[in-house]
């Protein structure tokens, strides 16, 4: 089972002035299991891309296939795949709407019609899922809470949908570093539990942990598609569309003109120390 | 001059109770320097600079700005003119149609001639880098140029004083780098005197003088490479450590040589080669 596009097109304002290509030609199948990463500049497509993976925006021209089904087809059941397909935008704090914890993170069980006892279910895996004590903080009105906690109950709610793919993002935008590590951790755990996570963000620091694939968008473009250590090795390449590489990785490749012999696919500080340590002992 | 003495701040919270945001914070910000102000979320960095314009005034203690205490009321309108503020949301903070209308709020209201607000408008824009936009709608900048915008709209009313709540947060990392380069630019040239709120070590390094605060208290106040040197101590209380740093740390304890104040990438690479 997967999520494929086949030469996807996005035209935004067609056959106008301000007639723009946000996504050309785009061919990428993302595998259950996996954990992408997505990285490129603002403007680049990224946001674009997501949005055709649950089926909020359609193909101007090409095919999107979620699990066999063809979502860019006329009549296609959508409500199934938003199910299966769960959405996390950027800021999703600010989509929360209800008076209290609960209800904002069970609105979506109760949409899909379930029992009362069941929604109840749900929301109390999805709180458990990213660690929020269901007694504490289901009364509570989310707009009480910290940037981070928010965060989390708006996540708890696309998790309440039970989906299948996970796709955030930039869920670490603006947290501060305790909040961005809760946040990554949590997604590292539902990855581990078997759903499939795509991730947008603008940290190369992140996305070089917990990525075993990025897809570089440059200009409504793929630019990469590779394994995570393979596409950071393509120092000079990031650095021509204005992309960042991991600091470490930084420093390997100006060891390496410095005539050190280290390895330029590093990408944390731990393997940083292992090659430098290689060269001076 | 900004001088905090034995400044206290509490809140209510919604159970009633009071949570100390601001336990006794003492502080002196001369005039020209670059502050930057780090901390995690409630250890109250934007509680503290939200007194250094009297947004909140102390429930004890004083906050004086070049000799005007906050809490006398007629020096309400001189201090907020003397440290304009800018926030952490680039969309929250633009009013106007155009750029140059919406730098022009503030001389406006100041009440100052048209010709002089022409001059200041331009002026800023220029000093923002964002002249040939003076003619656009906001809307349609992006987050850096919004932030850029903002500032703007804050040194046309000539403030002595920049307080900067976070405005990097919501930007990628081009837009970072236009503001960063703005405030530096601006610090160094302009001689305002900067305080910077933010999460990002790597722009508190372009700071004189880095301040860590915590539950309330300012736990650590340095140059940026003695903060940074802190390994243990930052992890301790949950912020970023530089890479650099961090690298540094682990290679001396396995027995290399290195000077303690590495923080980038080319101080790295000189240490190494040496």
């Amino acid at each position: 089972m997967s999520i494929s596009l086949e030469g996807v097109y996005h035209t935004y304002q067609p056959n106008s002035a301000y007639e723009t290509n946000a996504l050309e030609n785009i061919n990428l199948v993302i595998e259950e299991g996996e954990f992408i990463g997505i990285i490129g500049h603002t403007g680049s497509g990224k946001s674009t891309l997501v949005q055709h993976l649950n089926g909020l925006l359609k193909p101007t021209k090409g095919k999107v296939i979620v699990d066999g089904c063809d979502i860019s087809a006329k009549g296609t059941r959508l409500k199934e795949i938003r199910k299966k397909v769960g959405l996390v935008f950027q800021y999703p704090e600010y989509q929360l709407f209800e008076e209290d914890v609960f209800r904002d993170i069970a609105f979506g069980p109760i949409n899909m019609g379930l029992s009362p006892d069941m929604v109840i279910k749900k929301v109390k895996k999805a709180m458990k899922m990213v660690h929020l004590d269901y007694e504490k903080y289901r009364s509570l009105s989310p707009f009480t809470l910290s940037g981070g906690e928010k965060r989390r109950v708006a996540i708890a709610g696309v998790l309440a949908m039970e989906p299948k793919y996970l796709i955030l993002d930039e869920p670490t935008a603006s947290l501060d570093p305790q909040g961005r590590d809760e946040i990554v951790s949590h997604i590292v755990d539902l990855h581990n539990c078997g759903l499939t996570v795509v991730l947008v963000s603008h940290s190369m620091d992140v996305v070089a942990r917990l990525a075993q694939r990025l897809v570089v968008m440059h200009q409504s473009k793929i630019y990469y598609n590779d394994e995570t250590r393979k596409v950071f090795s393509e120092y000079d390449g990031l650095q021509k569309i204005g992309l960042d590489v991991p600091t470490v990785t930084k420093l390997m490749v100006r060891l390496k003109k410095e005539g050190w012999s280290v390895r330029t696919d590093v990408i944390t500080v731990e393997e940083a120390r292992e090659e430098i340590l290689k060269v001076v002992r | 001059m900004i001088v905090v003495k034995k400044l206290m701040h509490q809140f209510q919270n919604p159970q009633g109770g009071y949570n100390e945001a601001l336990k006794e914070i003492n502080l002196k910000i001369n005039q020209g320097e670059f502050v930057a102000v780090i901390g995690h979320n409630g250890s109250g960095k934007s509680t503290l600079a939200k007194h250094f314009n009297a947004l909140l005034l102390p429930n004890k203690g004083s906050v004086v700005i070049n000799k005007k205490d906050t809490r006398d009321e007629s020096e309400l309108w001189n201090i907020r003119q003397e440290v304009g503020m800018v926030f952490q949301n680039p969309d929250n903070q633009l009013i106007a149609t155009t750029v140059e209308e919406d730098v022009a709020f503030g001389p406006e209201n100041l009440g100052i001639e048209p010709t002089e607000i022409r001059r200041l408008v331009d002026e800023s824009l220029k000093n923002v880098g964002m002249s040939s936009f003076k003619n656009k709608a906001p809307h349609l900048l992006s987050g850096g140029q919004k932030q850029r915008v903002a500032i703007a709209g804050v040194i046309a009313m000539r403030p002595k004083y920049l307080l900067l709540d976070e405005v990097t947060a919501m930007l990628d990392p081009i837009g970072r780098k236009e503001v960063m380069d703005t405030v530096v630019k601006l610090n160094s040239e302009e001689n305002l005197t900067v305080v910077h709120i933010t999460h990002f070590m790597e722009e508190a390094a372009f700071a004189d003088r880095v301040i860590v605060m915590k539950d309330g208290n300012i736990v650590m106040e340095g140059k940026p490479k003695e903060i940074f040197n802190k390994v243990k101590e930052l992890k301790d209380l949950r912020l970023d450590v530089p890479p650099m740093m961090e690298l540094r740390d682990i290679l001396v304890k396995d027995g290399l040589n290195l000077p303690d104040d590495i923080l980038t990438v080319d101080e790295m690479v000189v240490a190494l080669c040496q």
